[in-house]
C-alpha cells in the first residue's frame, strides 16, 4: 500500500522555502504526512475527467436556448458526437463507482477491526461530533466560539464524498434509463422517462453549480487556501497545512507515531516532499480544472439569465 | 444579371425614355409633309447602331448610350421577327421630324396589360411603380422560352430585386434556381402579400404551390391546417395574435426556404411551429428531442416527425399519427422496440402543471427544493467562512482565524 518509504517519524524536517507555494498543501512548516494514497487520487482524476466530460457535452443541452450552446456543440463535434462523448463519460462514471465499492469490499473484508471503518474520527461516515462540528463552525463564524477541530475528514468533505454517490446513483441511474428507454420501458411505465429527464437535468445543475462554487470555494478559493489546494492530486501535506485543517488527524498521527490511523487508506506516516514534476503536474492539471469549471458556472449563468 | 446585359437594359429604359421625349417635341413642331412610313430596321441601325455617330450628334455619351439599339439586340430577343417599324412609326430619316408615334405593349399584349393595371405595380400611389419596360426592358424582352430557364429566371428575377432588395432569395433557398418571382407571385397581377387576392396570401398559397407541387399538396385539403385554410375557419392555435392558420409559407418559409437536407432545417421548422404552438413548442424544447434538434441533429425528433407534415390531424381523429392507436407505429419509426408502456412517455411534458402529471410536478418540486436548500445552506455557510477568514487577517482583529479549541 505505501506507494514510497517512510520515514523515521521527526528526524528529517522539511523547512519551508522561502517563497510562499502556489499550493497549499505545501505551504507552512513541518514534515509532509501522506493524506491519500494513489487509489484515491487516480479515483478523484477519474471523477474529474469524468465530470468534465459530462458537464461540457451535457450542459449545451440543458441549455439549448443560450446562444453559447451551438457553438459549442460545433467544438465539440455535433450533437451526435456529444452523445458519444457523454456516454464515455457515463462509462469512466461507472468504472470509478464500480471499483469504488468493490475497494469499499475489499476494505471490509481485510480490516480485522471492521468497527474503525464506519464509526470514530477516520471514518467518512458522518457521525454526531459532524453535527456538533457544522454548529461550532457556525459559532466560530460569529465568533462565538473556537474553530471545531476536524478530524480526518470534515463535514465537508463527507457531505462532498456522499453527494458524489447520491449523484452517481441518481444522475447515473436516470441517464441509464434515458440511454436505454425501449428496454427499461418492457417493464417500466412511460412517465418514469419524465421523471428521469427532470431528475438528470436538475441534478446535473446541483452537481455541478456545487462543485464548480461550494467545492471550489471551500477547498482551492478561501483567502487562507487561494488558489490552489493540491493535496487531492500529488497526495501529502505538511504537518503545518494538517495542523489547521485537520488537527484530529494530526493529533492522532502524534499520539499512534508509525501507526496506521485509517485502515480505510495511507499508513499515515511521513511522506517526502512532492516532486518537482508531481507538483508541476499536480499544478497544471489543477488550474485546468478550477478553469474548466469557472467557465461552465460562467455557461451556466449566462444560460439561467440570457436565455 | 452579366454586366452586359444590364447596360443592355439601362440603354434600353433611357432609350425608350428619349424616344418619348422625341415624341412629345415631335407634336409640338410643325408638322412635316406626309411622313413615309419606316420600314425595316436595317437603316435605323445606320445611325442607332453607331455610338461614335449618337454621341458627335447628341454631344454627350450618355445620351448616345440611351439611344444605341442594335439589330443584334432585337434579333435575341422575343421581339426577333419584329421589324423597329413595327412599333417605331413615322419616324422619318434623321432627323427624324414628323408625327413620330411609339406603339405600347398593350397594344399588342392586351390581357397582360389589363392584369398589369389591377396589380401593384401600377399602383400610382405606389413611390416608384414599375411598367413593363421596368421588369422586360425594351429591346432585350426575354422570351418565355427563356424565363424558364435557369439563366433566363435568373436574369428575370434579378430584375425584381433591382427594387425588392430584401427578397433576393439565398443560394441555399431550394427556389433560387429557375423559379421566377413571378411563379409565386404572378407575373402581371402582382399583389401586395397582404392583399387577401395575392397568390401568395395563406388561401390561395395551395392552388399557387400545387402548380409544381402536387404531390405534396394533394393531402393537404384534409389536413387540419388545410381544412382551417381552405374553409376559411377562424379558430387557429394562437387566435389572440392574430395569426391566419398556417399555409405552405407558415411551415416552410416564403424567401427564407430550406430544403429538408439543409443543416438548419430541423431547427427552422420547430421555430415555426411555435409561432403559433407556443406552449407546445415550449415544453417540447425541454425534451432531449427538442433540445437536440434545436443544436442541429438531424436524426431527432421534430414537430414533423411525430405529428406529420402534410397530413397533420388532431390526435382524437383515428387517422392521426398521434392518435393512441397509432403512437406505436409513429414512435416506431425511430424507435423500433417503442412499445405501448413506451409511448406512454409525455413528449410534451410540463413539470409546472400538477394536473398533466403529479409524480413529473412533485419530482420537479422535489429537485428544485433539494437545489435551492443545498445552495441556501452552502452558500451562507461559504459567505460566513469567506467573511470570517478575511475579518482574521487584519491586524489587532480579535478572531485570528487559525486558533482551535
Amino acid at each position: 500500500m505505501p506507494d514510497r518509504p517512510a520515514r523515521p517519524s521527526g528526524q528529517e524536517r522539511f523547512e519551508a522555502p522561502a517563497l510562499t507555494p502556489i499550493d497549499t498543501a505545501q505551504r507552512g512548516r513541518g514534515p509532509f504526512f501522506w493524506r491519500f494514497n494513489r487509489y484515491h487520487r487516480w479515483t478523484h482524476a477519474a471523477v474529474i475527467i469524468s465530470f468534465f466530460l459530462l458537464a461540457y457535452t451535457g450542459l449545451p443541452l440543458r441549455f439549448s436556448c443560450a446562444t453559447w450552446a451551438p457553438a459549442l456543440m460545433d467544438l465539440l463535434g455535433g450533437v451526435e458526437m456529444a452523445g458519444l462523448l457523454h456516454r464515455v463519460g457515463a462509462v469512466i462514471t461507472f468504472g470509478y463507482f464500480a471499483m469504488h465499492i468493490g475497494f469499499i469490499i475489499v476494505k471490509v473484508v481485510r480490516t480485522p477491526d471492521r468497527r474503525r471503518l464506519f464509526w470514530g474520527p477516520d471514518s467518512i461516515v458522518p457521525q454526531p461530533h459532524d453535527v456538533r462540528d457544522f454548529i461550532e463552525q457556525f459559532r466560530w463564524f460569529f465568533r462565538l466560539g473556537p474553530k471545531p477541530r476536524f478530524g480526518r475528514f470534515s463535514y465537508m468533505e463527507k457531505f462532498d464524498y456522499f453527494a458524489v454517490f447520491w449523484g452517481v446513483a441518481i444522475i447515473g441511474g436516470s441517464g441509464l434509463l434515458l440511454w436505454f428507454p425501449e428496454f427499461f420501458a418492457g417493464f417500466l411505465p412511460g412517465w418514469v422517462f419524465n421523471v428521469a429527464m427532470v431528475v438528470h437535468g436538475e441534478e446535473a445543475l446541483l452537481a455541478t453549480g456545487f462543485i464548480f462554487t461550494i467545492h471550489f470555494f471551500n477547498v482551492h478559493f478561501r483567502p487562507d487556501k487561494f488558489p490552489l489546494d493540491a493535496v487531492m492530486f500529488h497526495g501529502r501535506a505538511t504537518a503545518e497545512y494538517l495542523e489547521e485543517e485537520h488537527p484530529g488527524m494530526v493529533h492522532r498521527l502524534k499520539t499512534l507515531p508509525g501507526e496506521q490511523t485509517s485502515p480505510l487508506a495511507v499508513p499515515d506516516l511521513q511522506a517526502p516532499p512532492p516532486g518537482i514534476g508531481s507538483s508541476l503536474a499536480s499544478t497544471v492539471f489543477g488550474f485546468l480544472a478550477l478553469g474548466l469549471g469557472v467557465l461552465c458556472v460562467g455557461l451556466i449563468l449566462w444560460g439561467v439569465f440570457f436565455c | 444579371m452579366s454586366p452586359a446585359s444590364g447596360n443592355a437594359a439601362d440603354r434600353s429604359i433611357r432609350l425608350l425614355v428619349g424616344a418619348a421625349l422625341l415624341s412629345a417635341s415631335a407634336l409640338l413642331a410643325t408638322p412635316a409633309p406626309a411622313p413615309a412610313q419606316s420600314r425595316s430596321g436595317i437603316g435605323c441601325e445606320l445611325c442607332h447602331g453607331e455610338l461614335e455617330f449618337l454621341r458627335a450628334q447628341s454631344g454627350s455619351l450618355v445620351e448616345a448610350q440611351r439611344l444605341l439599339v442594335t439589330s443584334a439586340e432585337v434579333r435575341n430577343s422575343a421581339h426577333a421577327a419584329m421589324d423597329c417599324g413595327d412599333c417605331h412609326s413615322n419616324f422619318d430619316r434623321w432627323p427624324h421630324g414628323g408625327r413620330t408615334a411609339t406603339r405600347g405593349c398593350a397594344s399588342c399584349h392586351e390581357p397582360q396589360d389589363s392584369l398589369w393595371r389591377h396589380s401593384i405595380h401600377a399602383d400610382t400611389t405606389n413611390a416608384e411603380p414599375a411598367g413593363c419596360a421596368s421588369c422586360h426592358s425594351i429591346h432585350s424582352v426575354m422570351t418565355v422560352a427563356e424565363l424558364g430557364e435557369e439563366a433566363g429566371a435568373g436574369r428575370a428575377n434579378a430584375r425584381c430585386t433591382e427594387c425588392h432588395e430584401s427578397a433576393r432569395l439565398s443560394p441555399s433557398s431550394p427556389h433560387a434556381q429557375a423559379v421566377l418571382c413571378a411563379g409565386c407571385h404572378a407575373a402581371h397581377d402582382t399583389k401586395r402579400v397582404d392583399d387577401p387576392a395575392a397568390r401568395v396570401a395563406p388561401a390561395n398559397q395551395y392552388q399557387t404551390c400545387k402548380a409544381c407541387h402536387e404531390e405534396e399538396t394533394s393531402g393537404w385539403p384534409a389536413d387540419a391546417h388545410g381544412r382551417a385554410v381552405l374553409e376559411g375557419t377562424t379558430h387557429t392555435a394562437n387566435a389572440e395574435a392574430g395569426h391566419p392558420p398556417a399555409a405552405c409559407t407558415g411551415c416552410h418559409g416564403g424567401h427564407d426556404m430550406l430544403y429538408l437536407s439543409d443543416r438548419t432545417f430541423n431547427a427552422v421548422i420547430v421555430e415555426r411551429c411555435s409561432t403559433c404552438h407556443e406552449d407546445e413548442a415550449e415544453r417540447y424544447l425541454e425534451t432531449y428531442h427538442g433540445q437536440a434538434s434545436a443544436l442541429g441533429s438531424e436524426i431527432v425528433a421534430i414537430c414533423s416527425a411525430c405529428h406529420g407534415s402534410h397530413d397533420i390531424l388532431p390526435a382524437t381523429s383515428p387517422a392521426s399519427t398521434i392518435a393512441e392507436a397509432n403512437l406505436v407505429l409513429t414512435c416506431g419509426a425511430c424507435h423500433t422496440q417503442a412499445r405501448a408502456s413506451f409511448v406512454a412517455y409525455d413528449s410534451h411534458p410540463d413539470p409546472g402543471d400538477r394536473e398533466r402529471s403529479g409524480v413529473v410536478y412533485y419530482t420537479f418540486f422535489f429537485m428544485n427544493l433539494l437545489l435551492v436548500g443545498v445552495f441556501s445552506v452552502f452558500g451562507v455557510h461559504t459567505i460566513l467562512w469567506w467573511t470570517r477568514l478575511l475579518a482574521g487577517r487584519k491586524p489587532g482583529s480579535p478572531g485570528d482565524g487559525g486558533q482551535h479549541a
